[in-house]
């Protein structure tokens, strides 16, 4: 761990400290915030920010602040879940398709085509509207199509990596292709992967807000920043508090992740 | 269907029901009511000054949610095909614009048989169509005849009381039915039964008639270009003289609200359908006014009748008592609505002005479950359309007003084809929907609340004695020419309704149209329909 | 001729997966819930009038039948009517088109114009404060919904200033061009940022090169060499990531042309997907993969073209 964090860039530091900000807020709420981020307060409606209500009040006398703050569960919920499912799913069918070669790869990148073929928003649109809107089901989405850029990805090195000479040498000493791929070759190929899924994210993080845009993502009462810039649009004029600040702390948040993943990828790289 | 409530008002028979009505809406204005009786006059007046011939074209700019799908008023059935109606094509007479009498149209008067089965109308003198040709009875009868006949239509079936429809003479149009039917006129102002020319019809054929239909209405559609933007111009051939106001009227498409209401502050367009969403944000906006039309519209919690549970009228009677329906208003439709006692609409003709207010009342609804055997309570469960976020909005707020009195609600969150389909096939408990009327009669509402064969009473599967009863009185009233018995049968019938409890009736709304304050003089008829055609733009 | 047999052989590819295609999207149609015949004729409908408009729809037919004549439609170019717009999805098609191919086009050419200079400033500068501040504003744009940026601009260039209109795609082609312009930068700045990083990156890279350090030593003037050898070099790896963000772009439309109120082909598809409008829905998305497809093809031979180097693989 020391060793990963020495010589990183100043913006390194600043990323991980928002997010262990973030993280704070994530697991621990109550320490940034009293206030319920349900409680409608009909006497406080459209407030501007306060000492009391650092973030105003939304139309229904609600905290701005308090629902930032518990919308960074749901949100990084979103761009975390969203993630890692294709990530593991991605890296494992590009291993095989890259280890096994022909008709295992042929397969897999003609299936790989035929998604590519459908752009990412479309195909999420679609799914979503096929079987439904809700968060469970835009996770859904997301799965069936993210994992192809990871595939792509590790299959691309693992075919560089497949000649080396420790994998042939694995061979010849009889190790199960299982063996090989996962202890040998899976360590030599995953940085590119992590790397992507740093910034993915954030990009799921996106696609989540977007969907809560086009009214198919999280629905209205729960503390989602998309869902909270769509629901303050209708005041941007007069009350442009409830709608920025979400904005903002999203690509504060965003910015944060994309420092921290650009420290580790350069420290991949001069690896 | 169409709309919601709030303008009170009187209707035929001087039911004045003055209370309630505008609780939430402010500074709205009521534009229908000066405007409709002395078009000539304002068109003397107002009409050489602002319009016309030095070549500064008068032209007015709306934007909606979403585009029509079909102008065949044979097949309009969704609301943003019906409004459009009265653009091009009107009927041979039309409804008012309070939506409570009937007005002459294409046919200036009419004699009705002492039978009462045979009308013969009598076109106005030199009415045109839009394409300067002089409307003939034949038009008329191949008009009438075509929705009657046409396949597929959701229309059909309610014009099948008109038993034949022939021209005679020069000018007049004879229509009879096989037994009185008090509503006749009302049908006939309907859509359905607007007035097109034959030869142009047979000619573009029925997707022409769907794109580009010709009448004698206002307004010509010059041009559609689906999904964005249909253009009117002023009918040069109109039967009242000096109207439209105005030379062009463009209706746009603009799905998002906030872009929509965005275009309208900027002035880049005139007018807009808001979102109840903003409603308060507009009326506080210099230099928009929101007007507010009444609408037939309720919105009704249905109770499956034929469930064990819900079979019982008390327990029915209890769960209303249970339900807070102003929090519902203000919850759902933030704020715009009144709590409705009847399902049918206080702007509709018909309505029962003296029908018990149901207010909340946990304790008697609380003794009425224990007379009724439930005093443990009981699990019910609602079905709503996932995605909609008011229907769960209504519902969360339903669970939490039912469980005082033991009722645990449990919320399904379903696609919404499969949940109308559910409470079609009685295979549900609890379901919202709501209604308005096509027409300016109650016999449509009626029918589909109490004829059990007709919809099942709507869905909700009400069938025993008593709707017997209500069902016997629909029947009498739909033959019945007397408009005073007609009342006394409907009146009565809403309080069968409303003791059964078949359903929870929510509230009623009105109609929106959020406009720059340049624009005067619109109207939106409580069925919907836009009635442009004395609409002014100041420069 | 080795492009040329490559050329085909990827044409070729391109059948098979035409027809899973069409498979998935005939079949992912089936699967949203809902009976279109109820969709166009309301909750009122007899069941007559509903059995009548089903077999119209060719409904009562079976799944299979039913997707060979959707294969057959495919083939001929006619994807059926749309429910909900009531005209043939391949004339709305035709007509709508246009709106998102400027769309795509100005897009592009914002993105190319942003990414190209402030990549150039921040990779060229010696001054570590304005790489950083390139950096760091693109990290923000990129960590930005685009929707989110296009309200904003509607608001305040739009409606508070009005420069710009707000919304909507005009009648008159200078119109259209000016209803481009913020819809343009919100969909360009996303990508534009991708782009600078990639750039900077690039003329870095170029610039510890030898070739750079050797034209210098020719006595060559500062920005001939950058000029000649930083942007020539740049150019190909810069062309190769914005061609594969083209599909991305074209695919963003869809939030958009929603947020601007343009009457392209993404807010269609997505009020066809709300409306549940079967023809316009499996039309428009067989459509939007046919055109990925061929731009995907299009990156790939251009590699060959614009370097050599690549292998054809």
């Amino acid at each position: 761990m020391k060793k990963l964090l020495k010589g990183m860039p100043v913006s390194f530091y600043v990323g991980a400290f928002i997010l262990f900000i973030i993280l704070l807020m994530t697991f621990f709420p109550g320490l940034f915030t009293r206030q319920d981020p349900y409680y409608q307060d009909m006497n406080v409606l459209h407030q501007p920010p306060s000492a009391e209500h650092w973030f105003g009040t939304d139309d229904l006398g609600r905290d701005v602040f308090s629902r930032v703050v518990y919308g960074t569960r749901i949100d990084l919920a979103i761009g975390i879940f969203a993630m890692i499912v294709p990530a593991v799913t991605g890296t494992l069918i590009g291993l095989c398709s890259g280890y096994y070669g022909k008709k295992v790869d042929a397969v897999l990148m003609r299936i790989l085509d035929v998604i590519t073929a459908f752009p990412f928003i479309i195909l999420v649109i679609a799914i979503v509207a096929i079987i439904g809107s809700g968060i469970r089901n835009m996770f859904i989405a997301i799965w069936c199509v993210g994992w192809k850029d990871y595939a792509k990805l590790v299959r691309s090195e693992v075919l560089a990596e497949k000649n080396m000479e420790y994998v042939s040498a694995a061979k010849t000493l009889g190790f199960s292709n299982k063996r090989i791929m996962l202890r040998h070759i899976l360590p030599n190929v995953i940085d590119g992967a992590f790397v992507y899924a740093i910034s993915d994210i954030m990009m799921c993080m996106m696609v989540g807000a977007s969907l809560s845009f086009l009214g198919l993502g999280v629905s209205a009462p729960t503390p989602e920043w998309g869902a909270m810039i769509t629901g303050g649009r209708p005041f941007l004029t007069t009350a442009w508090w409830i709608s920025v600040f979400p904005g903002i702390v999203l690509a504060v948040t965003g910015v944060a992740i994309s420092f921290v993943g650009k420290g580790v990828a350069e420290k991949v790289k001069s690896k | 269907m169409l709309l919601k409530k709030r303008k009170w008002l009187t209707l035929l028979m001087a039911c004045v029901c003055g209370v309630s009505i505008l609780a939430g809406c402010g500074n709205t204005a009521q534009p229908s009511e000066s405007t409709g009786t002395n078009q000539t006059d304002a068109a003397s007046q107002e009409g050489d000054s602002t319009n016309s011939d030095n070549g500064s074209e008068i032209k007015v700019v709306m934007a909606r949610s979403i585009d029509s799908s079909t102008l065949d008023p044979a097949m309009a059935s969704k609301n943003q095909d019906i409004w459009m109606m009265n653009f091009a094509l009107e009927g041979l007479v039309r409804s008012s614009e309070d939506g409570k009498e009937i007005e002459p149209a294409v046919a200036d008067k009419w004699e009705i048989s002492d039978d009462s089965l045979t009308y013969t109308f009598h076109l106005r003198d030199g009415v045109k169509f839009s394409t300067g040709e002089e409307v003939t009875p034949e038009d008329c009868v191949y008009s009438i005849n075509r929705s009657k006949n046409m396949e597929g239509s959701p229309w059909s079936g309610m014009l099948s009381v008109i038993a034949d429809v022939k021209a005679e003479g020069e000018d007049s149009v004879v229509i009879t039915v096989s037994q009185p039917t008090p509503a006749l006129l009302s049908l006939l102002a309907m859509f359905p039964c607007s007035i097109m020319p034959q030869s142009y019809c047979e000619e573009v054929g029925d997707e022409g008639i769907a794109n580009s239909p010709v009448g004698t209405g206002p307004f010509i559609l010059e041009s559609w270009e689906k999904n964005n933007r249909m253009v009117f111009k002023k009918n040069p051939y109109y039967w009242q003289e000096g109207l439209p106001k105005i030379d062009e009227f463009d209706m746009n498409v603009v799905s998002d609200d906030n872009t929509r209401m965005m275009q309208l502050k900027s002035g880049q367009i005139d007018m807009a359908e808001p979102p109840l969403s903003q409603m308060a944000e507009l009326q506080n906006t210099s230099g928009i006014v929101v007007d507010e039309f009444a609408s037939t519209s309720v919105d009704y919690i249905i109770l499956n009748c034929q469930n064990e549970k819900l079979s019982d009228p008390r327990v029915r009677q209890a769960l209303e008592l249970a339900t807070d329906k102003e929090a519902i208003i203000k919850a759902v439709s933030f704020g715009y609505g009144t709590p409705a006692d009847s399902f049918i609409s206080p702007s509709a003709p018909h309505y029962n002005t003296n029908l018990p207010e149901v207010t909340r009342d946990v304790e008697k609804a609380k003794e009425l479950m224990k007379e009724a055997g439930y005093e443990n309570g009981m699990d019910l469960t609602v079905q709503i359309g996932s995605g909609s976020t008011s229907s769960l909005q209504e519902a969360t707020l339903l669970k939490q007003q039912w469980s005082d009195i033991g009722v645990n609600l449990n919320i399904e969150q379903i696609d919404s084809a499969t949940a109308s389909a559910n409470w079609s096939a009685l295979n549900y408990e609890v379901y919202f929907s709501y209604l308005t009327s096509d027409m300016t009669d109650t016999s449509e509402l009626a029918e589909l609340w109490c004829v059990y064969d007709s919809t099942q009473c709507w869905g909700s599967g009400w069938n025993d004695d008593r709707q017997k009863e209500a069902e016997e009185l629909v029947q009498k009233a739909a033959t019945e020419m007397d408009e005073e018995k007609r009342m006394e049968y409907y009146c009565q019938m809403q309080e069968i309704v409303a003791e059964e409890v078949p359903n929870i009736p929510l509230y009623n709304s009105s109609f929106y149209i959020a406009h720059t304050d340049k624009i005067s003089n619109l109207v939106q008829t409580p069925l919907g329909n836009y009635r442009f055609e004395t609409l002014t733009k100041a420069q | 001729m080795k492009e040329f047999s490559y050329i085909i052989k990827r044409i070729l590819q391109m059948i098979p997966v035409l027809l899973i295609i069409t498979v998935i999207i005939f079949f992912g149609m089936r699967l949203i819930p809902g009976d279109p015949a109820v969709t166009m004729l309301g909750d009122h409908a007899t069941p007559q009038a509903l059995e009548e408009m089903r077999h119209k729809l060719g409904l009562d037919q079976s799944v299979i039948i039913q997707y060979f004549l959707f294969l057959k439609q495919v083939i001929t170019l006619d994807f059926g009517n749309s429910i909900t717009l009531n005209a043939p999805v391949w004339q709305l098609f035709t007509q709508k088109a246009a709106v998102t191919l400027t769309l795509t086009i100005v897009t592009g050419v914002f993105t190319l114009i942003i990414s190209f200079v402030f990549g150039y400033i921040g990779g060229i500068s010696k001054n570590k404060v304005v790489t950083k501040t390139v950096d760091t504003v693109a990290l923000i744009f990129i960590s930005v919904p685009e929707f989110w940026i296009g309200i904003l601009l509607m608001m305040i260039l739009g409606l508070n200033l009005g420069l710009f209109p707000v919304g909507g795609w005009g009648t008159t082609w200078p119109e259209h061009l000016r209803s481009m312009i913020l819809p343009g930068i919100s969909g360009a700045l996303g990508t534009s940022a991708l782009m600078i990083r990639n750039i900077e990156e690039e003329i870095l890279k170029i610039r510890r090169q030898d070739y750079v350090d050797f034209a210098y030593s020719k006595g060559l003037k500062k920005n001939i060499v950058r000029n000649r050898y930083i942007l020539k070099n740049v150019m190909v790896s810069t062309i190769t990531l914005f061609s594969m963000r083209i599909v991305y772009m074209f695919a963003g439309s869809v939030v958009i042309e929603t947020v601007f109120a343009l009457p392209g082909l993404g807010s269609m598809l997505m009020q066809g997907i709300l409306a549940r409008d079967y023809a316009l829905v499996q039309g428009l998305v067989y459509i939007f993969a046919v055109i990925v497809l061929v731009l995907n093809l299009l990156t790939d031979i251009s590699y060959s073209f614009i370097n050599p180097r690549i292998r054809l693989e």
